[in-house]
């Protein structure tokens, strides 16, 4: 599965992939910003892990752009925060994202949110 | 301007020489070689809001923006039946506009001979925008005041009457 | 501790009844402990989870969805269960926040703690160290900003996502000290954000030594990686426990200082702010330094004179290049896939392209330093010719932007630092009488903030007076009473077009030329100009512009079947809003709550006379833009995302459209409209929307 990380913060994109790694995704694409995001958004992305707040386009604006992609609109999308604020988790939702993490977590977590998240697009689908 | 009334300019002549000839609905019209840049197929044209109705909107040539006419509609013609493919380029006071036609028909010589006065009825389109009429090879072409029709002289005068009553 | 439990979230489910008000509790209970650090991290996990599914629950699916729940509750007991049976698997969930186990701070275990856990990622740890100063130097640039405008929301957000960054990874890699510091000075932000609290005063000077305590435990953590020890920076535990409780500690927004490590002899109680607003400054500028072309390398290069007539041409030409290019990239053909090699070279060649992009704006840049010097000595002269005695200070006038911009930008500048000397500051028996030095200030200051240049003119003077703002509006009709106004308001009246008292018309103005001008000179370079006064403090005005007019940060919007470009600069933020927050006022038209602020809403398919857009706020799009008193809600299906574009005249042959600033060619090929944000709130505010398609604009050549 091709996996697009997508965060402002390298240090943060680092984690990201390695904790992919470890679960067994090793196909990441990373972008420093929701622009790059877009741009890198095609057809083999399969998968979207997003930064929440991100200078010029937070992970909601992408979520937004993304759905608005005809690529994108069952891409599923998890998106990373480090405070699960309700406003912010119902603008997300709203937004098209399909769940999100808070920092910081383990790859086991990861792995978990990102089943439930497949399981939980399947399902729909 | 500085009068309320719209002053119309006397009427320029058809001169002889190459002319541009293009349908609008089963009329055809001529318009100076001199004055058209190019010939283009249609493109997809962005609306423009709050712009008089005949502005169709604008396109990209080649990364210029230009203004499309609708001629159509500068002339008060109905929209039906149009089959718009072709965009005649024209440059009028250096300005580059489009213009949307129908088809393209012909490049035509046109001698003093051919041309007559333009009748003052009888013509779907408004004489102060003919320069005058070709007959020939048993047809009749509407020679065009390109300038003119693109000047938009009646809006000029609304905003010279404005400017006389302010 | 959390006001929340399992317990609690179980009763509430039994009680459901399925009213709104009881979606809502539920709602509550699921985020509260979903972000409850108390709580292991698999039923938090588990929380976040069901609260997702839970705002996406339908309400016909309710009484359903409160069934789902109480499974989980239970699964989430199990864990809770098996977390207490299981004592020695504590130690891989994360520790639990410090701040929630007890009020003392970890002084006490500061010999136990290490700084540096021993399995660290060596090379993570040193990514992290560096991106984190970068993080605190921008941070550090927009605390000066804010000094300046401590409303500049932006400035707000810079500073909050380089703690929130910092304290997100610091979690990940397990440096406690670092991550609780962070913690705790995002707080505080996210307070100034929410604006329950402005960075003004001992908050500002808080956010400034927080930088710095931040800035010294990465150098510790620094040290300790390169076994220089592991000892944590002087005053942390004070520090800490400032950031943790400010008021406790005697902060507030007029002062209060928060402790320092180190000592400094010309510290004066209110100079604090000063000193480290120069040093932030030093800092933005060294940022800068880092960039090609930028100001401070350049006396090291050799140079060569180009015609700026072929310069314009150059980027004009490479502007449609990144069209030609991104129209490549956008081909059909290569996203259907399969096409790898060729895909591989496109973005190859995208790459190339957008560097000779940046490349050639940067050659076009130029400091600010001669509209800066302009100004410097007509203040000289005005001080002299009124009798005032005046220093003026220029900070950052190696800030670079657009050469086509700087000389629109002379003429604004001039009528500002007029209305700066002439109203703003006081003549020195006055000042004196005042309790202030006789010397006014008159500091004009530049700086990037968020892909924007950011000039601040800012006098120590008497501050606007609002009483006869007041009088000389509605003398002039411009309002009919100024009750409900707020100060902000008041001001921004000296903006109105005809807006010019008596008293403007001095020997040193002149003619009296009015405010309203200079607004219109910066708006034409599609920037914003704000105004800020305290009576008796002095005067503020802070003027945003792009870095370059050729090339514009815009927002693609879809509104119907049109598309239209929103430059970034004018867009606040976006919302799609409920149903409660939408009202209609007599006489007012739609208006929208936004957290407490309401605002005007305007649709912008009706202005435009476009067929087929949404007509349901709740289903579309809100996007705040205009400034202070004239915010306003503008109604848009939906946002197709951020991009540059290379902003073009619509051709002369069209001569002046209302509300467009220009075209852009878009990524398919089709020419896409720049609205001008500013001439469309006037459109809207007079309420025109009906004669669209025949509005008597100079239509034709």
């Amino acid at each position: 599965m091709k996996i697009l990380v997508v965060d402002d913060s390298a240090t943060m994109r680092r984690i990201l992939v390695n904790s992919l790694q470890r679960i067994g995704y090793s196909d990441c694409v990373e972008a420093g910003d929701g622009r790059e995001a877009v741009d890198k958004f095609d057809g083999s992305i399969q998968f979207v892990i997003t930064d929440w707040n991100m200078p010029n386009m937070s992970g909601i604006d992408l979520a937004r752009a993304l759905r608005a992609l005809p690529e994108g609109k069952s891409v599923p999308i998890l998106m990373v925060t480090t405070r699960s604020v309700k406003e912010d988790i119902i603008a997300a939702v709203q937004a098209g994202v399909n769940n999100y993490i808070v920092k910081p977590f383990t790859p086991q977590v990861l792995k978990e949110k990102i089943d439930a998240v497949l399981s939980g697009v399947a399902a729909a689908a | 301007m500085h009068s309320a009334t719209a002053t119309v300019s006397p009427a320029r002549l058809a001169q002889a020489g190459k002319y541009l000839t293009f349908f609008l609905a089963n009329e055809e019209y001529g318009v100076e070689i001199l004055k058209v840049h190019e010939i283009i197929g249609i493109l997809p044209i962005t609306r423009v809001p709050r712009t008089p109705a005949f502005v169709r909107g604008v396109i990209n040539l080649r990364g210029k923006v230009i203004p499309i006419i609708d001629l159509r509609d500068r002339f008060g013609m109905s929209r039906e039946g149009a089959e718009e493919q072709v965009i005649i380029v024209v440059q009028v006071h250096g300005i580059q506009l489009g213009v949307v036609v129908d088809k393209v028909s012909e490049v035509l010589s046109i001698a003093d001979g051919d041309i007559e006065p333009t009748p003052s009825f009888g013509v779907d389109v408004s004489t102060e925008y003919l320069l005058g009429l070709a007959k020939g090879e048993g047809r009749v072409r509407l020679l065009l005041d390109i300038d003119r029709v693109l000047t938009a002289s009646e809006i000029d005068s609304v905003h010279a009457a404005a400017a006389a009553e302010g | 501790m959390s006001p929340y439990s399992l317990n609690d979230l179980a009763a509430r489910l039994i009680a459901f009844e399925a009213t709104d008000e009881d979606f809502r509790d539920i709602l509550e209970t699921l985020q509260v402990m979903a972000d409850d650090r108390a709580l292991p991290e698999g039923v938090r996990a588990l929380m976040g989870d069901a609260l997702v599914r839970w705002i996406a629950a339908p309400a016909d699916t309710r009484e359903r969805a409160a069934v789902d729940l109480q499974q989980v509750v239970v699964a989430a007991q199990g864990r809770l269960d098996l977390r207490d049976r299981l004592t020695v698997a504590l130690h891989s969930e994360p520790a639990p926040s410090p701040a929630r186990e007890s009020a003392a701070p970890p002084a006490a275990q500061q010999s136990a703690a290490p700084l540096l856990p021993p399995d660290s990622d060596l090379s993570l740890l040193t990514d992290f160290i560096a991106e984190s100063r970068e993080l605190l130097e921008h941070a550090e640039a927009a605390l000066l900003g804010l000094e300046i405008d401590p409303d500049d929301a932006e400035a707000v957000n810079t500073i909050f996502r380089a703690f929130h960054t910092i304290k997100g990874t610091s979690a990940f890699l397990a440096l406690d000290y670092l991550n609780e510091f962070a913690h705790h000075a995002e707080t505080v932000l996210s307070r100034v954000r929410d604006r329950e609290i402005r960075c003004t005063g001992g908050y500002a000077d808080l956010a400034l030594r927080s930088c710095d305590m931040i800035r010294s435990l990465l150098d510790a953590t620094q040290d300790a990686l390169e076994g220089r020890g592991d000892a944590l920076p002087d005053g942390y535990d004070a520090l800490l426990s400032v950031v943790r409780e400010p008021e406790a500690a005697g902060i507030s927004e007029l002062g209060g200082r928060a402790p320092r490590s180190d000592d400094d002899a010309n510290e004066t109680p209110d100079g604090t702010m000063l000193l480290s607003a120069r040093d932030a400054f030093a800092a933005s500028e060294r940022s800068a330094a880092r960039r090609p072309g930028s100001g401070s390398d350049r006396s090291a290069d050799s140079s060569v004179r180009v015609r700026t007539a072929r310069l314009d041409r150059l980027i004009e030409m490479v502007g449609e290049l990144v069209i030609a290019e991104s129209m490549i990239s956008q081909d059909p053909i290569l996203k259907q896939g399969g096409h790898i090699e060729l895909n591989r070279k496109v973005t190859h060649a995208e790459k190339i392209v957008r560097e000779l992009q940046d490349l050639s704006m940067a050659m076009r840049m130029v400091p600010l330093k001669a509209p800066f010097q302009k100004v410097a000595r007509l203040v000289r002269d005005l001080g002299a010719r009124s009798g005032k005695r005046i220093e003026f200070v220029a900070e950052g006038e190696e800030t670079e932007i657009d050469r086509n911009m700087v000389d629109f930008l002379g003429d604004p500048l001039v009528h500002m630092v007029r209305n700066s000397v002439d109203h703003g500051i006081e003549p020195p028996e006055e000042r004196r009488a005042a309790g202030k030095p006789e010397t006014g200030t008159v500091r004009l200051s530049a700086y990037h903030a968020s892909g924007n240049v950011v000039v601040a003119l800012r006098d120590d003077g008497r501050g606007l007076n609002r009483e006869k703002i007041v009088r000389k509006a509605m003398q002039q009709g411009l309002i009919a009473t100024a009750e409900g106004m707020s100060d902000k308001e008041v001001y921004e009246l000296i903006f109105s077009p005809g807006f010019s008292t008596a008293d403007q018309v001095t020997d040193v103005s002149g003619r009296g030329v009015g405010m309203d001008v200079v607004r219109r000179n910066i708006e034409a370079l599609r920037g914003r100009i704000e105004i800020q006064s305290v009576p008796g403090q002095g005067t503020t005005f802070l003027v945003r512009l792009p870095l370059t007019l050729a090339i514009t940060d815009g927002m693609l919007v879809r509104v119907g079947g049109e598309r239209y470009i929103v430059p970034t600069i004018n867009i606040h933020l976006s919302f799609r809003p409920s149903r409660a927050a939408l009202s209609t006022v007599a006489g007012r038209g739609e208006m929208v709550m936004l957290r407490d602020e309401v605002m005007p809403l305007v649709r912008l398919h009706r202005i435009f006379g476009v067929d087929g857009a949404k007509e349901e706020p709740t289903d579309a799009l809100l996007m705040v833009v205009g400034d202070g008193n004239q915010r306003t809600a503008l109604l848009v299906d939906e946002l197709l995302g951020q991009q540059q574009v290379v902003a073009k005249t619509l051709g002369d042959g069209l001569g002046r459209v209302p509300a467009i600033s220009g075209g852009a060619i878009l990524g398919d090929g089709r020419v896409g409209l720049i609205l001008d944000v500013n001439e469309l709130l006037t459109l809207a505010r007079h309420g025109d929307v009906s004669d669209h398609m025949h509005t008597p604009s100079r239509a034709v050549a």
